[in-house]
């Protein structure tokens, strides 16, 4: 369960080039529900992820993960609840690191990081187990740089890592836009699989529609800042792409969305 | 060059070795370019001579010089970090107070150690040739330390503290505080940095203010220099690659010294340009090399 209390964030207060990013926001995500997160360019989707991850403090509301509440705990400390992927591929993980030691950082978060040996044999056989579920024959190259992957790759093991510790939220922000059509298949059929396979409380950003219609759990559309729109599972079972997209169109405003001012309400 | 040279320099690599590990910790694994070691060479020495000269242990004297030095990294890694001041500058602003300290530290700007003991003298009489004593004991303490950074590179925390150089963003995803590992890190870098100056001191038989400038320069040339000739495949290669890099410079000084043709030979104060150059040299060498590359491909 995460609850977000009437949260704002606006940067450059005061200046000429004030923005509100996120703007009194609030949001209740159940547990186990998996969330789909769309709304144009701009509208305050990655601030708002931001904010749920730590890398960026709040002006006003309040933030409780699980049942803590988290609103000014750095994400250092946060990172124990929160599973992340970042839209760049590169974000996710370490190069200069094997595929192995980037598991053992995740398998050790949110604990004590002490001199003790970072991998073992029951570790590394865990994190063959779970690699082989890509299928990409990483399992066999654990000691091979990170550096060395494709991005589809290094996109499946951040994944992998998120989930590594069953998170209290899952936290997608646009993670397979940066790939290619066939990579960005796979990494949201893993996506899914995980997912449902843990019930983890999720919330993936996308501006894939037809992804957006793969969960049908519950899409909230974000505009301006604000929530614009919030359709349950029994609204999306109806739905087809093009509807969805006629909501989209019909939350975002007039015109194209990049050419207004976040701050300009519609 | 004689047998005589080449043994000196050979010394002098490996104890700038334990310095230029401390060099590559920061620049490479932290991608922290860190310029205190300017000042942290001399204070591992000053430490060591005044304590010695005060009549203290010359062992005890390195884990003076040792702590000494980690404390100064921690002051430049937690002005970066914590005063949010870019980290070039941080190490300026102490490498500069360090130079006041260091001073008042041995009471002059330099201080002899003639007829005081130290820790060569420990393994006189074990029938090691006297002129390679400190080398012996160099080599043995820079194994010593190689084998404890290679392992702590290992650890949980010296993964975090790698990642941090490399990606933090991602450390912090990962719940890791990337202040700590860079305040450690630096911290760490700097002890092995004062050692070796300690060490330099006492093989010396004297300790000086001014013999710090320029490590900075000499460190990040032999990390070059390894990284050119063995990469950086395994923690392991690429601290190897340190030390052969930093015998390899020494050696390549030592060589520009005893260099003469016709009328022109080089004097000990031409050290620096010889420096700069091969260090101008080395940092090309990737570029060229990856032109020469390029041009033999097509
Ligand atoms: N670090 C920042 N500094 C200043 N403005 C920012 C920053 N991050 C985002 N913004 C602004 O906040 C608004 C929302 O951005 P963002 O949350 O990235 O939108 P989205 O992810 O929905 O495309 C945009 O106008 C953007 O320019
Ligand atoms: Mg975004």
């Amino acid at each position: 369960m995460v609850k977000i209390r009437g949260i704002t964030k606006v940067f450059h207060p005061g200046e000429v080039n004030e923005v509100v990013a996120v703007n009194d926001v609030s949001l209740e995500i159940p547990e186990g529900q998996f969330l789909v997160l769309i709304g144009g360019n701009g509208s305050g989707k990655s601030t708002l992820l931001n904010l749920l991850s730590g890398s960026l403090f709040p002006d006003s509301g309040k933030i409780v993960v699980g049942d803590a509440e988290v609103t000014r705990v750095p994400e250092y400390e946060r990172a124990a609840l929160i599973g992340r992927v970042f839209q760049d591929p590169l974000m996710g993980t370490s190069a200069g690191l094997t595929i192995e030691e980037n598991f053992a950082l995740a398998a050790t978060r949110g604990k004590f990081r002490g001199l003790g040996p970072a991998l073992n044999k029951q570790l590394r056989n865990e994190i063959r187990d779970r690699l082989a579920l890509l299928a990409m024959g990483l399992e066999n190259r654990l000691t091979s740089k990170v550096g060395l992957l494709s991005g589809g790759q290094r996109q499946a093991i951040t994944l992998l890592m998120a989930v590594f510790q069953r998170p209290r939220l899952l936290l997608l922000d646009e993670h397979t836009a940066a790939l290619d059509p066939r990579a960005s298949r796979e990494v949201m059929r893993l996506t899914t699989v995980m997912v449902r396979e843990q019930g983890l409380t999720t919330l993936m950003v996308t501006h894939n529609l037809t992804h957006a219609l793969e969960i049908r759990d519950r899409t909230v559309v974000m505009s301006h800042g604000s929530i614009a729109r919030d359709i349950g599972s029994q609204d999306l079972a109806k739905m087809q792409v093009p509807d969805l997209m006629a909501l989209f169109l019909e939350s975002q405003g007039e015109g194209n969305t990049l050419l207004h001012r976040s701050t300009a309400s519609s | 060059m004689s047998w005589y040279t080449v043994i000196g320099a050979l010394e002098q690599g490996i104890v700038f070795g334990l310095m230029s590990l401390g060099v590559y910790l920061t620049f490479r694994v932290l991608d922290f370019p860190d310029l205190s070691v300017d000042g942290t060479l001399p204070l591992g020495a000053a430490v060591s001579a005044a304590m010695i000269h005060a009549g203290g242990s010359p062992q005890l004297s390195l884990i003076a010089a040792m702590a000494a030095g980690m404390a100064a990294g921690a002051v430049t890694a937690v002005i970066s970090t914590k005063l949010r001041i870019l980290n070039l500058l941080a190490g300026i602003l102490t490498m500069i107070a360090l130079y006041s300290i260091n001073i008042r530290i041995m009471g002059a700007p330099n201080l002899a150690l003639l007829n005081r003991p130290t820790v060569f003298d420990a393994l006189q009489g074990l029938g090691i040739p006297s002129h390679v004593l400190p080398l012996a004991l160099d080599a043995v303490v820079l194994l010593i330390l190689l084998i404890g950074l290679e392992r702590f590179l290992h650890t949980s925390f010296g993964l975090a503290l790698r990642a941090t150089g490399d990606n933090p963003r991602m450390v912090a995803a990962q719940g890791f505080n990337t202040h700590t590992a860079i305040i450690v890190g630096v911290a760490l870098s700097n002890g092995m940095v004062a050692l070796s100056g300690a060490l330099l001191a006492q093989s010396f038989g004297s300790a000086d203010v001014g013999m710090g400038l320029g490590t900075i320069i000499a460190g990040l040339a032999s990390v070059i220099i390894g990284e050119t000739l063995v990469g950086e495949r395994t923690v392991l290669v690429a601290l190897v690659g340190v030390l052969l890099g930093s015998v390899l410079y020494r050696l390549a000084i030592a060589a520009a010294l005893s260099f003469r043709f016709g009328p022109i030979s080089l004097e000990p104060s031409d050290l620096n340009l010889i420096t700069a150059l091969l260090v101008a040299l080395a940092l090309a060498f990737p570029q060229v090399r990856r032109r020469l590359k390029g041009r033999a491909i097509r």
